[in-house]
């Protein structure tokens, strides 16, 4: 299973904690949208490519 | 037949109720439902409604957690570590980081 893990704001320890926990054994894979200019056509691409998407506050 | 299992994350105030209603409307649409509150949320006391929101979604199999002690014992909430949240999550076909922390 492939998780996408997209970051809203900038991962605290507690969100840390959790993907490190989602993500053990995993194939993970990650886009930060706290950026001035996120690649949203990179974005389309993971989503597509992720058994599953989680979006993180 | 494969059912989905939701899992909702709470970190503020203002979304959880809200929250815990989407988790209910989840479960009434035949999912495995289940919210969390997260540490920093100090709740208020359920009124008779949302009291009633949650005994319908353990009803349905549902459940609504806390990591705090003061939020398990003012709502009679399942308490929950963080670790356990994670190994939680890792068993949900969908995981919901719900609303926006608040500053």
């Amino acid at each position: 299973m492939k998780i996408l893990n997209i970051y809203r704001s900038e991962p605290d320890d507690t969100t840390k904690k959790l993907v490190e926990i989602v993500t053990r054994d995993r194939d993970a894979d990650s886009f930060d949208l706290n950026v001035d200019a996120p690649d949203y056509s990179a974005l389309v691409d993971k989503i597509f490519d992720a058994d599953q998407t989680i979006c993180w506050w | 037949m494969e059912y989905n299992k939701v899992c909702l994350m709470y970190r503020n105030q203002d979304c959880t109720v809200d929250g815990i209603r989407s988790a209910l409307g989840l479960a009434v649409e035949n999912m495995y439902a289940y919210g969390c509150v997260m540490d920093e949320p100090k709740m208020e006391k359920f009124n008779e409604l949302q009291a009633e929101s949650l005994e319908m979604l353990r009803d349905m199999e549902g459940d609504v957690f806390a990591t705090t002690t003061a939020n398990c014992e003012l709502n009679d909430l399942e308490p929950i570590t963080i670790e356990e949240l994670g190994e939680k999550l890792r068993d949900m076909t969908h995981i919901i980081p719900y609303g926006i922390i608040k500053a």
